[in-house]
């Protein structure tokens, strides 16, 4: 089958799609992202089998399962995993955040931190690197991390605690000769700090086998709910909030917000980091 | 002090949930924990009853007598799904309500369920009150049907109140097509003073006309 | 430089009133519900909110308390625009906080004085 040319996407039309795709998920697409934005809707058009890229936004602004918009999320969403991605949530952690968690909690009790999806690891081994590194109150708080994840190989991998070179080169090279060990290339993450996370099978949306998921301080869910549909990241939006004790804090990824969500949760700021805090119990 | 160890399995139940299981949570139970007083026991029964059938009308009923807003939330986000043509009329009603929560959560249902919509559409279309219009468009604005458009176009021809033509406009910037064209010399003649209407008219007719074919 | 920022849910009613308000010494930011309006404004400089009252997620209302509940925007004054017309929406705008309430459709003339009255400065023409 020959290769059919595909229309460009004009000004007028591009104009459209980005004020729509702004309006269902709050990601505006600067006009340098033309070539990003324009490359991925002719793959799709091609995947659905549309040449005009009218009929390419009728099909996809009309199909009623909304699956195809969910398609084109997907792709534009660069999903990437490594060490200390989006670090600047980590920095709002040990810099602010654990230290006011801290303020809300008696002695004695433990802060709780649960990253879903755990992926390969990297996110909540990140965060268990930032605590010692940078987090003082560590010296007089327990802290306990649990990780999970819907698919089994991921958290095998996630055990192993074995790296790339690609996935670790964001850490600063004192801190990955202190926390890994190098071994053929790749780099092994060492025992101690695959000892403090707890993996676990889970998934967000299976209803009543989350609710063991409970009284969580601060929850990093990254570039999860942007593969969801409305109803299933509304749905997961409860989950997370169940997940939380009052005052606790959720962090999204970098393009995600609640803003197309949920308004449950009050945004606060750290600089210029976003998070959502469930409100303290007597008040929003 | 420092991270703990992990244990495997996860060790926390937590004290709630010990609680909850001494009582025996059958679905009248649930339905009575959805007028506790308490806002997490009203929360977490939702999510209990969530996917159970029967449950839509103990939601439905419980709305408008609810004031926390997470648990408003909860209660629309349970009523998503195998939404019903009989629950369709009693949602509604709630686009009539003084309750912004309410009136958001009624727009953001139809808008899901665009079938069920389409068949309320017209007696929606009619009704008296232009802020129930007004919602109408809204939930055209965002509903995956393909009768969008032509209803669209029929609010703009039709409908008397500068607002609701306004918000029809406003939506009909995302969807128009050629067809919407032939509509715009009338409906811009129905206002011919209305600053914000001439301008969206003038954005749509750019807007089409540069679109590619 | 002054901030302006237009919390709406229609795209193109944002375009209007920023048409309408826009001059050289004036920034001016879009929020499509009140949620994201909080993401954009709090820990910034803002000077005036304009404020649509139907929004989804969160309302015109609601923002105007969170806003009025934050230490830094608390003074920031809020135009409040809606559809509404009977006098008891004007009265809950400014239980709510909101300092100036105005109904759909906007006068162009009305809101450029009112804009300009509260943070200075003249639209371009």
């Amino acid at each position: 089958m020959n290769s059919v040319a595909l229309d460009k996407i004009g000004a007028a039309d591009f104009e459209r799609f980005r004020s729509m795709f702004y309006r269902k998920t709050g990601i505006h697409f600067e006009d340098s992202k033309r070539y990003f934005v324009d490359k991925r809707l002719h793959e799709r058009m091609k995947a659905t089998g549309h040449t005009s890229f009218k009929g390419y936004f009728t099909y996809m602004r009309f199909q009623a399962s909304g699956e195809e918009f969910q398609n084109l999320v997907n792709s534009m969403t660069v999903n990437e995993t490594y060490f200390f991605r989006e670090e600047y949530q980590f920095e709002a952690m040990t810099r602010e955040i654990m230290d006011e968690l801290d303020g809300y909690r008696p002695a004695g009790e433990d802060l709780r931190i649960w990253s879903v999806p755990s992926s390969t690891g990297e996110e909540p081994y990140s965060i268990a690197i930032y605590l010692i590194e940078y987090w003082k109150g560590l010296a007089h708080r327990d802290v306990e991390l649990i990780s999970s994840d819907i698919d089994s190989n991921v958290l095998a991998s996630a055990k192993k605690g074995l790296y790339s070179k690609r996935s670790v080169q964001n850490i600063p090279l004192p801190l990955v000769k202190k926390y890994f060990k190098e071994i053929n290339g790749q780099f092994q993450l060492s025992e101690d700090i695959r000892e403090s996370v707890s993996f676990t099978l889970a998934n967000i949306l299976s209803g009543s086998n989350m609710k063991q998921f409970r009284h969580f301080d601060l929850i990093f869910c990254r570039n999860l709910l942007i593969y969801f549909d409305d109803e299933s990241r509304k749905k997961a939006a409860h989950v997370l909030y169940d997940a939380m004790k009052p005052g606790g804090y959720i962090f999204l990824g970098h393009s995600e917000s609640m803003s197309r969500i949920s308004s449950m949760f009050k945004v606060r700021k750290f600089g210029d980091v976003i998070a959502y805090q469930k409100p303290l119990a007597g008040g929003a | 002090m420092g991270l703990k160890k992990k244990v495997e399995p996860i060790a926390d139940v937590s004290d709630d949930f010990e609680e909850k299981r001494e009582h025996p949570r059958t679905k009248e139970q649930l339905i009575s924990d959805l007028n506790s007083s308490d806002s997490d026991v009203r929360r977490w029964a939702v999510r209990d009853l969530s996917g159970q059938k029967d449950a839509h009308d103990a939601f439905i009923y419980r709305l408008p007598q609810e004031d926390d807003p997470t648990v408003i939330e909860a209660l629309f986000s349970a009523l998503e799904h195998d939404m019903t043509q009989s629950h369709a009329s009693q949602v509604i009603t709630m686009l009539k309500s003084e309750h912004v929560q309410l009136r958001n959560g009624a727009i953001e249902l139809m808008q899901q369920n665009p079938d069920i919509f389409a068949a309320n559409v017209n007696l929606l279309m009619h009704d008296e009150d232009p802020d129930t219009r007004i919602f109408c468009v809204d939930i055209i604005g965002a509903v995956a049907h393909i009768d969008a458009v032509n209803w669209l176009h029929q609010f703009a021809l039709n409908d008397d109140n500068e607002n609701v033509v306004g918000t029809a406009l406003d939506k009909l910037a995302e969807i128009a097509d050629v067809s919407t064209l032939d509509i715009l010399q009338t409906v811009e003649s129905r206002f011919p003073n209305h600053n914000y209407i001439q301008f969206v008219i003038s954005l749509i007719r750019n807007q089409v006309r540069n679109a590619d074919e | 430089m002054k901030t302006v920022m237009i919390v709406d849910d229609a795209s193109t009613v944002r375009m209007f009133h920023k048409m309408l308000v826009t001059s050289p010494d004036r920034i001016i930011e879009e929020a499509e519900n009140g949620v994201e309006a909080l993401e954009k404004a709090i820990g910034t400089n803002v000077d005036l909110f304009l404020v649509d009252v139907n929004m989804p997620k969160m309302d015109g209302y609601r923002l105007c308390k969170e806003i009025r509940l934050n230490e830094a925007l608390r003074a920031v004054p809020i135009i409040m625009i809606s559809t509404e017309s009977a006098n008891q929406d004007a009265e809950r705008a400014y239980q709510c906080g909101a300092n100036y309430y105005m109904t759909k459709p906007v006068d162009a003339d009305t809101l450029k004085s009112v804009v300009s009255a509260v943070i200075g400065g003249e639209a371009n023409e």
